[in-house]
């Protein structure tokens, strides 16, 4: 009737531009279950609209097509909502067409066929019916009717220049983005926080003989050693270094170890041994000395003792 | 090294002994413009091994030949300014294809270009239907598809810096033990 369908026509626009509002309004997430409820392949992987399901996994689903070019026309498509292919992942891509390899391999043996093509249509101009993104795999045979036209149109050569110069470009841009997602971010070397400070003793020794050398400083802290130039040896230690080392090696009564280091002969161990031992035995008993008189205690480190009787004479004597 | 046969034309494009118009390559693949294409900018993406059919093409060269399709696709729907592209594979012969050499075919697509790769409907009961079902079922139960998480896609990029080890660690501890000197 003319009366009803003109309401029936408004009724439409404004349904149309209240729908508009909605979706001008709707957080992504809502746009997506929009476009869910409208697809109706969405509606098929949820299994709310029957089909014939050749096969499935987690990602994909293929079904025979209910209008088929040949018999075992089927559709490959992913179970996530994407519209176009520039849309999908590499991987749940690459997975989409290893199904499809594998489908025109199982189509080649069930039905006999003889060859088969993937077609995948993006956009509208390119024949593309829904909005969910689908792979055709048509199995073929000779004589079955079906003629892909593809046309052969020679270019210039300009032409393929220029073509070949922008598309390489695009390209060249393209994976350089994807090499740059796919950079894995270097570390700070150690370098770059600073280096810690580096306290070396002068001379390098072996840690047995350091050990024993602090202690022996410890108890008789020489004076530092300021001219080290003119008492270098071949080994490049101090005179003064390597007769500290000398005597207080030797006179634990051992030949050091490292005496090619220190650069000492059988002969002039002896030597020092002797001299070693004697001056060691005399600053032994000096201490036994003040460690035996009452009333003093033994004192650390090398300061010479206090003399309380020695104090008292002074104090008398500024009376 | 590439397979490749002396034979195949496409496996003389790869060896570079023929000219071509070549627009990206890498290890495994080399995408190239079509001399008579069905539209300008109508490339092909073929892989450098010589494979026949889709068949014989691993699994993991397929999936990178796919994804630099893709980009081929997006690259020439933004810089040649067309409303479409089709991606076409011809598998056999009475598919239409012409040289034994596996490719993928990208065609840039406009309104009214004269290209048809449409197909009228063909009429099938529901016995031949579900007979067809029942045939592919059986057939693809055999078949196991790895999962996208699982495979192994071929490196092509990605540079890892090397770990970090230091050279002075015996210093290092040697100088420990020796700051612990009382």
């Amino acid at each position: 009737m003319p009366e009803q369908q003109p309401q029936q026509q408004q009724m439409t626009e404004e349904q149309v531009k209240a729908l508009q509002e909605k979706i001008k309004n709707m957080s992504p997430e809502e746009l997506k279950e929009f476009q869910k409820k409208q697809c109706i392949f969405c509606q098929i992987i949820a299994g709310k609209v029957h089909s014939r399901k050749i096969y499935e996994d987690d990602t994909s689903l293929v079904i025979l097509d209910v209008n088929p070019a040949n018999p075992g026309h089927m559709l490959i498509m992913p179970k996530e909502h994407y519209s176009i292919m520039p849309q999908i992942p590499d991987s749940q891509l690459s997975h989409i067409f290893s199904v499809a390899k594998a489908l025109s391999n199982a189509a080649l043996r069930a039905l006999e066929t003889q060859g088969s093509n993937i077609i995948v249509a993006n956009g509208v101009a390119a024949g593309q019916k829904a909005q969910h993104f689908m792979a055709h795999l048509i199995p073929r045979m000779g004589n079955d009717g079906i003629k892909f036209e593809l046309p052969q149109k020679t270019l210039a050569e300009d032409e393929l220049k220029k073509i070949s110069g922008i598309l390489s470009k695009a390209l060249g841009a393209k994976f350089e983005e994807k090499r740059k997602a796919a950079a894995v971010p270097i570390l700070p070397q150690k370098k770059e926080l600073g280096e810690a400070p580096k306290e070396r003793l002068p001379e390098k020794l072996p840690l047995e003989n350091k050990k024993f050398i602090a202690a022996e400083f410890k108890r008789n802290p020489t004076p530092p050693v300021t001219d080290l130039g003119s008492g270098k040896s071949k080994n490049g230690f101090s005179r003064f270094a390597s007769q500290t080392i000398a005597r207080s090696l030797h006179s634990l009564g051992r030949i050091s170890k490292n005496a090619h280091i220190l650069n000492m002969d059988h002969a002039s161990n002896h030597q020092s041994k002797n001299d070693g031992i004697s001056a060691f035995k005399e600053k032994k008993k000096a201490t036994e000395k003040e460690k035996q008189i009452p009333g003093k205690k033994a004192q650390k480190g090398g300061n010479p003792p206090i003399n309380l009787d020695d104090i008292a004479n002074l104090l008398g004597k500024d009376d | 090294m590439a397979k490749t046969r002396e034979s195949c034309l496409i496996c003389q494009i790869v060896a570079n002994n023929v000219p071509s118009y070549k627009v990206y390559e890498d290890e495994i693949s080399i995408a190239a413009l079509d001399f008579n294409g069905a539209n300008p900018g109508h490339c092909f993406i073929i892989p450098k091994n010589h494979y026949p059919i889709i068949e014989q093409v691993p699994d993991g060269e397929l999936g990178h030949l796919f994804s630099v399709a893709n980009k081929v696709s997006s690259a020439i729907f933004e810089g040649l300014k067309v409303q479409g592209t089709n991606v076409f594979v011809a598998n056999g012969i009475p598919a239409g294809q012409t040289v034994a050499h596996f490719m993928i075919n990208i065609i840039p697509r406009k309104e009214n270009d004269g290209i048809n790769l449409q197909w009228s409907p063909k009429q099938m009961s529901e016995e031949e239907m579900s007979t067809v079902e029942l045939k592919l079922k059986e057939n693809m139960q055999g078949m196991a598809v790895e999962s996208p998480e699982k495979k192994e896609m071929p490196k092509v990029h990605a540079e890892r810096p090397k770990p970090f080890i230091s050279d002075e660690g015996e210093e290092d501890y040697f100088m420990n033990q020796l700051r612990r000197i009382p």
